[in-house]
């Protein structure tokens, strides 16, 4: 079974926001609102001192908290495990929204949520999404994790450090953060210094 | 330090109107129940209070239609094509429907008064538990606790019996002053159990404190007067549980949207 994942390696990740732009003018993204954004953190104290750049989206958990909540059914989970809304169905409710911890949905002037979808309808054609393609230091891959040959699974197996963002609210995400520039992990999951 | 490049959704995804439909919502869900109540006991009003539900349930279906971002996209069907046990406000949608038709069979007094007394306990069920069910599901968002699964219901049933006792109900006023009381009662329960939590929870209590601890301890208060007043001043016996309780109600829904991750 095919389960789409991605790994952004944050030593690799130079927070250009080229990932950013490219989502915003491939899914014609409004103004005011983002599928992806870039999280830029300070660690530490001089002359120890470290940045984090952290491009943040949708993170398609496998226990999504987002799906149970919507009262139309309006947000399922694709057989490929991209967590995906059928705006046909949407009523605005905001229930998602409320229910995602990563703040990656937001409501479009058309009355219905969007968020980032590993731009399906280029995954569909066989494609890469368009933060992956765009990515000018390959901090970026994306495959499927049930494919020990697939690019994210050989970066994930390959990492020196693997980190998931708020693991102990148990949804699984498969947005995978590798190599993290903090020897504690990710800027705020556990605090600490360098 | 931490900066930005493009930001995540805002802290607000629900607004004034959503404030509103949370205390017309108290108003129906309450209204429901001692519809039932009154249904079941034969009382002389019952066509009237009927009546009244039908009125708020409207005017909350009317909110809600109003503050929705797809108002004229008519997807709202959908709540009534798929079946999302999970979702609380799919379960509220059908609460106030049930509660909308069986009131008003009450209201024409035909057909099987067992069925429709059946649906009125059902709905009131449904409409006054969902919204606090609808809050404490979103783990994520710590002001949201699973207390709000009594203390909601509670303040629902106090602006119902307030409303009562505006209108001289005679059965209104013992039951105003003794939820009135367990609703201040979850309240202090409510910030008590924030101060005392996980880190996560003291974070969200400060946040709350600063933001809104003045008019949260006023709407407590309000809370805990209406015994006090009850006999002296019967008018602000009724009014002030009412704006109390909406108050406490307010401040959760607003305050509560945020999500301390990262920031």
């Amino acid at each position: 079974m095919t389960r789409l994942a991605m790994a952004i390696d944050l030593a690799s990740c130079v927070g250009c926001a080229a990932c950013s732009i490219a989502c915003k003018m491939e899914n014609e993204v409004p103004l005011g609102v983002n599928r992806l954004w870039i999280r830029n953190t300070t660690v530490g104290t001089f002359p120890n001192l470290t940045v984090e750049h952290r491009p943040e989206q949708c993170l398609h958990c496998e226990n999504p908290p987002c799906v149970p909540v919507c009262p139309t059914g309006c947000c399922f989970v694709r057989d490929d495990g991209i967590v995906d809304i059928d705006v046909k169905k949407c009523i605005g409710c905001s229930a998602c929204i409320a229910a995602c911890p990563y703040d990656a949905r937001h409501m479009l002037p058309q009355g219905y949520v969007s968020k980032c979808d590993f731009c399906k309808h280029r995954v569909d054609e066989g494609r890469m999404p368009a933060c992956v393609e765009t990515c000018p230091t390959l901090c970026r891959t994306f495959g499927d994790l049930d494919d020990p040959n697939s690019p994210v699974s050989i970066a994930i197996r390959e990492a020196r450090r693997v980190d998931v963002l708020r693991p102990g609210l148990g949804t699984e995400p498969n947005l995978y953060y590798l190599n993290t520039p903090a020897a504690f992990g990710l800027v705020g999951e556990t605090g600490g210094t360098l | 330090m931490t900066e930005f490049y493009g930001l995540p959704f805002s802290v607000h995804f629900w607004h004034w109107p959503t404030l509103i439909h949370f205390a017309l919502v108290a108003l129906a869900g309450g209204m429901v129940l001692v519809t039932a109540i009154a249904s079941i006991k034969g009382h002389p009003k019952t066509r009237t209070y009927a009546l009244i539900t039908m009125v708020l349930i409207v005017l909350d279906l009317i909110t809600l239609w109003v503050e929705s971002p797809s108002r004229f996209r008519f997807t709202h069907v959908w709540l009534f094509l798929t079946i999302t046990p999970t979702a609380p406000i799919w379960l509220g949608a059908w609460g106030l429907i049930i509660s909308l038709g069986s009131s008003f069979f009450v209201w024409l007094d035909k057909g099987p008064k067992m069925l429709w007394n059946a649906g009125l306990v059902v709905g009131a069920a449904l409409a006054l538990t969902y919204p606090g069910l609808a809050l404490a599901v979103n783990v994520n968002r710590p002001l949201w606790t699973p207390v709000l699964l009594v203390l909601f219901p509670l303040t629902g049933m106090v602006t119902v019996l307030g409303l009562a006792h505006l209108f001289k109900q005679a059965w209104a006023a013992r039951w105003l002053v003794t939820v009135s009381i367990a609703s201040a009662v979850m309240g202090i329960v409510y910030l008590f159990a924030l101060a005392t939590g996980s880190a996560e929870a003291r974070q969200a209590f400060e946040y709350l404190w600063s933001h809104d601890g003045l008019w949260l301890s006023v709407g407590i208060a309000a809370l805990l007067v209406a015994p006090v007043l009850i006999r002296r001043l019967p008018l602000l016996a009724g009014l002030v549980p009412i704006l109390g309780a909406t108050l406490v109600r307010s401040l959760i829904v607003e305050a509560g949207q945020a999500q301390f991750f990262g920031f």
